[in-house]
């Protein structure tokens, strides 16, 4: 059939021209233009000339090779801290405040150097994220505050202290207004510092303030139960999830929690049992990607689509209707959005989720109406355990702005918020500070706030602080300092403790509020409470704590990751399991238990009436968790005027509407000033170092618009000019969606990476009674040829001609040998066909060459060809020298649970020293990530001239992560001239920097173009200072010291983080036993936080990887190419239930491999 | 982390068990000997055993100097007795001169504890108390200069070439003065003298050259002869160019491994700890100095010089005991250094290879300064990794080449005999004869050190 075939594109270059984007023999190019000069390459040199250079460079190379061998100094410790061994790394359990999820941060000599995620922590359950894993880059930037600052001039604490201190008196004693300006906190002891502060200034306000705010939850919740909360989500338990625009897998409220319980229902690697999902959004969103059915849909028509949706649920429920939405643009037709309500409807006893991604208090009203509709309270949806996330409250902000503004405030203590920089009306929030008398700010840098402030009490970064968490309800964390603070700063809590006369070390302060709120426990009990905790990281109510923790005494084998230093507090206090239940049991029996107080201090000023506040926590000491929902059905909010003003809001919107969103690595921008953020691509549109406008390409051919163009955005009365554009396939015609985060202006020193880079669109968001991150507004075009750097048609998969199919672009043709997707349905036809399971039973684990021959659901003609299986480049070495008897490593990724989230690209970055290139060699194609995520779209494959809006407003997208395939018969390794690249015996192809000349035959002959050339030296290299892990000594100590910084002129790639192995190995024999699976864990692995990667001994029939290898979705790489690869993808699996939106199986037919 | 920890503890515990029990032995066993009337060899004796730990002769230390003590105590020896056997007792008695001395240490000490000594073997105590003089300090000697390092055979061989050239020229002279003499005679008219045999000689050999020979090939084959062996020196030398053998720069401190590591046995992984557990075999930090030199202030060649630096550097008061918390790391000159690009890991090698310390760093309990022995090139290192056999009773290696192993012992059983084939198990042929060596099981790899 004609158009059961999909065509797959990586780029709209690729669609239009594929030409353009042909690889040439060495893609990335010589840096001979921007180096030599062209009159250098005259080379006209006599024979005096070549004695000329021979004398000089015999007499140089005689001169280099007389210098003396420098002295290399050893510098033990003076006194060595016990728990510090030099070249044997620690493991401290923490918290990442700014992505609400428990981490291990992994320390070498005292320095803090990766960030790995933390399995105890229920939340992340080992997963971390992009940002997450940069943060710790952010420890070692020289941006940060020294000292404090008095009118931007150094000074000392002392100074600070005592002129604050007297200032607020001054102010509490006339009776003037102190404000606290913060973002949300989720910190106990953080709201207790803040309500000492107010008990000597009683006349001090504690305004919370989020750059992204979900207070329209909050106020629909408000409205509805009486609450102001944000409830919990679990996706792990829905057979349905509808989400309108929430990018819950990218950036929407706690996007690595909802990966991992994603990837849980989404997994059919074993199971048939799949989650359908289904997207309403106009921006092309992470989440939306993923969505088995995405209906692209305008900002303004999400509401009056959920009205539809309420609709359709009210009369199968014999409820009445809400209002008539009317019609939507051509996507949106009236069949998906009644097959999106009978889905749910018939889901609705499984668990059907509904969720809205909007800050509008009536769509978030309108969501809880139809969740209550669905009965997803108590299944999918849990009001009781309340987020504590985004405690930000727009009203009061602007409440306080008007203050300011009138004169009100006396004085503002800003603490992590950045309202100068990310407040829709930033002018009015400076004018209000210029009219307040004592304005003090504890952001660890000059940023746009600070900037403008009298004092800067600098804040630790999270690596240097104490801190408590209450991310969740019944959920406490610890963050716990990993280094002593590196420049003059003082912990935030510190001074707004000191400055409400209440002094003390932090840390004491937390342990007091824990102590307190635990009750009646005993001094010892709390002890062995508090040291469990921090060793755990985590402290959840009704469960126990860690086996490793409690088992310590009585293991030898306690789990090795944690940190050391608290195995010796365990053994001296002898705890056992059921010692800490106990305590636990102490901690929530006590007179009020530390979550209630702090939810009054938290709700304290919403006035919560105690009757809706009642909840049954003292219960709770069973660890079965029994949640009352039932107040949230008996809630009753007017649908209709609801539903009205929402239709209306659609009716009403103008032709072009704007959305803001968020990327997944820079989110709000608080921590721009991180290059390992700024280089990272898009995981969607595959751009770095810049934000910019998407607009579809219908739109744009309409409209006169091409990629690179200028263009002027205009908002009510706002315009913000030059944003460049970007044709981005998935946007809706007739919206355009840019970045936020973007376009700092910090001090030159504060924002040295970030400033200047891209654009500030805050402005844009409008202010009403919540922020809304959708606008209307009007677009123009104002200049064009702005270049971004785009890394989506780099290292592009050659398919060698000969296996082209003739009457088709080359590169459009065989992407079906690299992305292979198929449909639920026909994975269950097939499956039923073969009367089995997912679960291959193949024993043989295939010793040495190929794969053992499984039949695979798709089984197209692409595949490795039977009669080369055996064939082997290096047969007698191969043959003769123990290869791969012994282990053979290999990887497996699952396309299907994989989100492209982009942790495992940065969790990379950090593990093996990879520099920043800047946005100017990425443009080059010279960016370094050994770990890339292609994303390919995918229409269906009609003819040129049917290219209208159904292919590029709403194509399918597919994210495959590619790194070195590690293949057995590798392409580079036999064109190498110097033998830098070779085979272990292991399987793994390995790059030898020291042996490497820099010929590049290597890169050009990978099919997979997963290899990299370091152009430049990339460390100690002023042209290169952006890139400060390797050209500042400070950013030096976030190298990995395991891992070799690779000089200039050699290639370099993935290599299995051959550290880490090599690690486990030793451990395995220190140990005397073998290696277990699991024992290597990759960096990317571990970062994933859908558990997407895999990595072991493949052949051990019952590793993980060996079992998705056998598993009947699993395929490699372009198989034709019989290149043995050691890394196997799982098929993507799209849950299609309408039969317009049904991906087809690969049925081309292939030629021949000869 | 936690294991090493654990490790490291129940290494702790069992040294200090250990130590514990081998102090109850020597008690028991010193105890046990019958007194002799005031024996100063046996009061020496019982003086370390008992009292050593808190006192040391010639200064104080945890207690007071007990030099010359008698007189001190002279008249009150009763009370002595009593304080020795039961302080509180004594202390309990008044006296002034007592109190005054308790009055400094006791604060800082606290009472001494009661000895279990019989009355004589205090007597051979105070015996060899009173009798102590201070050890003449021994002014080190300047060591002897140690020529100029060339070995004798090496003298016989530049003794031969001079002589051989010194014969030359005296030829060279012979046949010139000959020559003269006979130009003279001629002159003299003394008629045609036939030349000597040895400007035949000579003559015959420079007719051979000019005539017989190409001079071409003559200079080719003189400088061939010349530059040939130079090349060939220059080759094998520029292997080790870089290399450090014999490398012991001066350090900060003039450590003696031969009288710690050697003349007092003190094991390697006392100071070096990281050996077993980390890739860095660690030099030690002053704290693990001090573990000894709280009570060893002065050393046997340097006095307490040298001791003095590692007081500065932890930041100790010798005189008052007490630290004054600053502290500045001491600078070592590093011997061993592998480039930058090269992963080595000592527990890699002390634990899973069980290599012993000298067999990369030679005999250190020699060496009064240490030096480099082995070139640390990586030749050195894979020639190593070919030789060395793997411990292959290690589970690692049972259980992931197992199929290397079967595939070699089927291989070697089939072009066995029955008879021989008896009893061959694939144990006993993996220990036996095939002796796995590193190299065999991938440990010539380029990434199992560069990475």
């Amino acid at each position: 059939m004609e158009n059961n075939n999909r065509r797959y594109f990586k780029s709209l270059e690729e669609l239009n021209s594929p030409e353009s984007i042909q690889p040439k023999e060495f893609e990335s190019g010589t840096p001979g233009k921007n180096v030599v000069e062209e009159s250098d390459f005259d080379l006209k040199s006599s024979r005096r000339d070549f004695l000329k250079f021979m004398g000089f460079g015999i007499s140089a190379a005689t001169l280099a090779a007389c210098t003396k061998t420098p002295v290399k100094k050893a510098i033990p410790y003076a006194v060595k801290p016990h728990e510090v061994d030099p070249g044997v790394p620690n493991y401290y359990a923490s918290y990442y405040g700014d992505g609400g999820y428990g981490v291990l941060v992994k320390t070498r000599e005292g320095r803090p150097i990766k960030i790995e995620g933390n399995d105890l922590d229920p939340l992340s359950l080992g997963g971390t994220t992009a940002a997450g894993q940069a943060s710790v880059l952010s420890l070692y930037d020289e941006g940060r505050l020294k000292a404090p600052v008095k009118n931007g001039v150094e000074t000392t604490w002392e100074v600070v202290d005592k002129e604050v201190y007297s200032g607020l008196r001054k102010i509490t004693a006339n009776g003037g207004k102190i404000a606290i300006l913060s973002n949300g906190i989720d910190s106990p002891s953080t709201l207790r510092a803040i309500a000492k502060f107010k008990e000597t200034h009683p006349s001090t306000v504690h305004v919370q303030y989020d750059a992204v705010s979900y207070a329209g939850i909050r106020d629909a919740y408000a409205s509805s139960i009486g609450r102001s909360i944000i409830p919990s989500y679990d996706i792990s338990k829905a057979k349905t999830i509808v989400s309108f625009n929430a990018d819950f897998l990218g950036t929407w409220l706690s996007p690595l929690v909802f990966t991992k319980q994603y990837s849980s229902v989404r997994d059919v690697t074993a199971s048939e049992d799949m989650a359908y999902h289904v997207q309403f959004e106009s921006h092309l969103s992470l989440t939306g990607s993923k969505a088995d059915l995405r209906i692209p849909c305008k900002p303004s028509e999400q509401g009056a689509a959920m009205v539809a949706v309420y609709n359709e649920l009210a009369s199968m429920a014999g409820a009445s209707k809400a209002g008539n939405p009317g019609s939507f643009n051509p996507h949106c037709t009236s069949e998906k959005i009644k097959h999106v309500a009978k889905e749910l409807w018939d889901s609705r006893h499984e668990g059907a989720l509904v969720l809205s991604g909007s800050n509008d208090s009536n769509e978030q009203s309108l969501c809880i109406e139809i969740n209550k509709l669905l009965g997803s309270y108590g299944k999918t949806i849990d009001s009781n355990k309340e987020v504590n996330l985004f405690s930000g409250n727009d009203r009061e902000m602007k409440g306080l702005i008007s203050d300011m503004k009138n004169g009100g405030v006396s004085a503002l203590i800003v603490y992590g918020a950045n309202p100068s920089y990310n407040y829709p009306d930033a002018a009015a929030f400076n004018e209000g500070l210029a009219k307040v008398e004592l304005t003090v700010s504890l952001s660890d840098r000059l940023d746009e706030t600070s900037q403008k402030v009298t004092y800067v009490a600098p804040d630790h970064h999270w690596l240097e602080s104490w801190n408590d968490h209450n991310p969740v309800k019944g959920q406490y964390n610890l963050s716990q300092p990993t280094i002593p603070n590196i420049f003059n700063t003082r912990q935030a809590q510190e001074s707004i403790l000191s400055w409400g006369k209440a002094y003390g070390k932090y840390y004491d302060f937390i342990r007091e509020t824990w102590m307190m709120e635990s009750g009646a426990m005993s001094t010892r009990g709390f002890e062995t409470f508090w040291k469990q905790t921090l060793h755990d990281g985590v402290y959840v109510e009704g469960r126990a704590h860690s086996d490793a923790a409690s088992n310590s005494v009585a293991h030898e084998d306690v789990n090795t990751e944690h940190a050391d230093h608290v195995t010796e507090m365990v053994s001296d206090t002898t705890v056992t399991r059921v010692g800490l239940l106990a305590a636990a049991r102490n901690t929530i029996s006590g007179e009020r238990s530390l979550g209630e107080s702090i939810r009054d201090v938290r709700h304290g000023r919403e006035e919560v009436s105690e009757t809706t506040n009642s909840h049954s926590v003292t219960s709770t000491s069973s660890s079965t968790d029994t949640y009352d929902n039932s107040s949230i059905i008996g809630g009753s909010v007017d649908v209709t005027s609801i539903a009205s003003t929402l239709i209306s809001a659609k009716n009403n919107a103008s032709d072009t509407e704007i959305t803001l969103y968020q990327k997944t690595g820079i989110m709000d921008g608080k921590f721009s000033n991180n290059p390992w953020l700024l280089e990272l691509p898009d995981s969607v549109s595959k751009v770095a170092w810049d934000n910019y406008a998407c607009i579809s390409p219908v739109f744009a051919s309409e409209n006169g618009y091409q990629d690179g163009d200028l263009i002027s955005v205009t908002a009510g009365n706002t315009t913000i000019e030059n944003v460049p554009v970007l044709l981005m396939p998935g946007q809706l015609s007739g919206t355009i969606s840019i970045a936020l985060g973007y376009g700092r202006n910090m001090d030159s020193q504060a924002g040295r990476v970030a400033n200047g880079v891209g654009i500030n669109v805050y402005s844009l968001v409008e202010l009403k009674d919540t922020k809304r991150y959708h606008t209307s507004g009007s677009i123009s075009k104002t200049g064009s040829g702005y270049e971004l750097a785009k890394t989506q048609t780099h290292h592009h998969i050659q398919i060698p001609a000969g296996l082209q199919k003739q009457d088709r672009p080359s590169t459009v043709q065989r992407k079906a040998d690299i992305v292979k997707e198929t449909s639920l349905g026909t994975l269950v036809a097939y499956r039923g066909s073969k009367g089995h399971g997912g679960d291959h039973g193949h024993d043989d684990h295939g010793h040495g060459h190929g794969s053992a021959p499984v039949d695979k659901v798709y089984a197209g003609k692409g595949d490795q060809p039977e009669k080369y299986k055996h064939l082997n480049i290096y047969p007698e070495w191969k043959d003769t020298n123990n290869y791969y008897k012994a282990l053979h490593w290999g990887m497996s990724v699952n396309l299907n649970t994989c989100t492209g989230c982009n942790a495992c690209v940065v969790a990379c970055q950090s593990e093996n020293n990879i520099p920043v290139v800047g946005k100017e060699e990425v443009m080059r194609r010279r960016e370094l990530h050994w770990l890339r995520i292609d994303r390919y779209f995918a229409t269906p494959d009609k003819k040129e001239e049917d290219r209208d809006i159904l292919y590029t407003d709403n194509p399918s997208v597919m994210f495959q992560p590619l790194m070195c395939q590690h293949c057995d018969n590798a392409p580079c390794e036999n064109v190498c001239p110097v033998n830098a690249i070779n085979h272990s015996s292991e399987g793994i192809n390995q790059q030898i920097y020291n042996r490497c000349m820099g010929t590049r035959y290597c890169a050009n002959n990978c099919p997979y173009k997963v290899r990299r050339f370091n152009w430049f030296a990339y460390y100690d290299n002023e042209k290169f200072n952006y890139n400060f892990t390797m050209n500042s000594g400070l950013g030096r100590m976030v190298l990995n010291p395991d891992v070799t910084v690779r000089a200039r002129g050699v290639m370099e790639k993935c290599n299995f983080c051959t550290q880490r192995i090599q690690a486990a190995k030793l451990v395995a024999k220190t140990e005397n036993r073998a290696l277990r699976d699991g024992d290597v864990q990759t960096a990317c692995q571990q970062a994933c936080p859908a558990n997407a990667i895999q990595f072991g001994n493949t052949n051990d029939p019952h590793s993980k990887v060996s079992k998705v290898k056998q598993g009947d979705l699993s395929y490699r790489l372009v198989e034709l190419l019989n290149t043995n690869n050691s890394v196997y993808y799982t098929t993507q699996v799209r849950n299609v239930k309408l039969e317009s939106e049904m991906p087809v199986e690969d049925t081309h037919e292939t030629v021949e491999a000869h | 982390m936690v294991h090493n920890l654990k490790f490291l503890g129940n290494m702790f515990v069992k040294r200090l068990l250990s130590g514990f029990c081998s102090l109850l032995i020597a008690s028991f066993f010193l105890f046990g000997q019958p007194a002799q009337a005031a024996d100063v060899v046996n009061g020496e004796k019982l003086f370390k055993a008992n009292c050593n730990s808190c006192h040391i002769m010639g200064r104080p230390m945890t207690g007071p100097n007990l030099e010359k003590v008698g007189e001190r105590w002279a008249g009150k020896e009763e009370l002595l007795y009593t304080w020795i056997k039961n302080p509180p007792k004594a202390k309990a008695a008044g006296d002034p001169y007592l109190t005054d001395l308790l009055s400094t240490w006791e604060p800082k000490s606290g009472l001494m504890a009661a000895q279990a000594v019989s009355d004589e073997e205090i007597a051979d105590i105070l015996e060899y108390v009173n009798t102590w003089t201070p050890p003449v300090v021994e002014v080190p000697k300047e060591t002897e200069t140690q020529g100029s390092g060339l070995t004798w055979d090496e003298n016989l061989m530049i003794l031969g070439v001079i002589l051989v050239v010194l014969l030359m020229i005296l030829g060279l002279i012979f046949n010139i003065k000959k020559r003269i003499e006979r130009l003279i005679k001629e002159k003299e008219g003394a008629g045609e003298t036939p030349p000597s045999p040895i400007e035949i000689l000579i003559d015959e050999l420079k007719d051979f050259v000019t005539t017989q020979m190409n001079p071409t090939l003559l200079v080719l084959t003189v400088g061939g002869i010349v530059t040939l062996p130079v090349l060939l020196l220059l080759y094998s030398n520029g292997q080790d160019l870089g290399a450090q053998i014999g490398y012991a720069p001066d350090q900060p401190i003039k450590f003696s491994h031969k009288l710690h590591a050697g003349q007092y046995g003190i094991d390697c992984q006392y100071c070096h700890t990281g050996v077993e557990k980390s890739k860095n075999a660690n030099i030690p930090s002053p704290n693990i100095c001090m573990n000894c030199h709280v009570a060893v202030q002065s050393g046997p060649k340097y006095g307490t010089e040298e001791i003095s630096k590692i007081y500065a550097a932890i930041g100790y008061d010798p005189g008052t005991g007490n630290y004054t918390g600053e502290t500045k790391p001491i600078e070592w000159v590093r011997i061993h250094n592998l480039p930058d690009h090269v992963y080595f890991n000592h527990q890699q090698h002390v634990v899973a290879g069980n290599l012993d310390c000298e067999n990369c760093h030679g005999n250190v309990k020699e060496m009064e300064v240490v030096q480099q022995v082995s070139l640390l090139e990586m030749g050195w290192c894979i020639d190593c990794h070919k030789e060395t056999e793997v411990e292959v009773d290690n589970n690692y290696y049972q259980e992931h080449f197992h199929q290397v192993f079967a595939d070699d012992y089927n291989e070697y059983v089939e072009k066995l005999s029955d008879d021989e084939k008896e009893g061959m198990t694939l144990t006993k042929f993996v220990k036996e004869h095939k002796k796995y060596t590193i190299g065999d099981l991938g440990g010539l790899e380029c990434q199992r050190c560069h990475y």
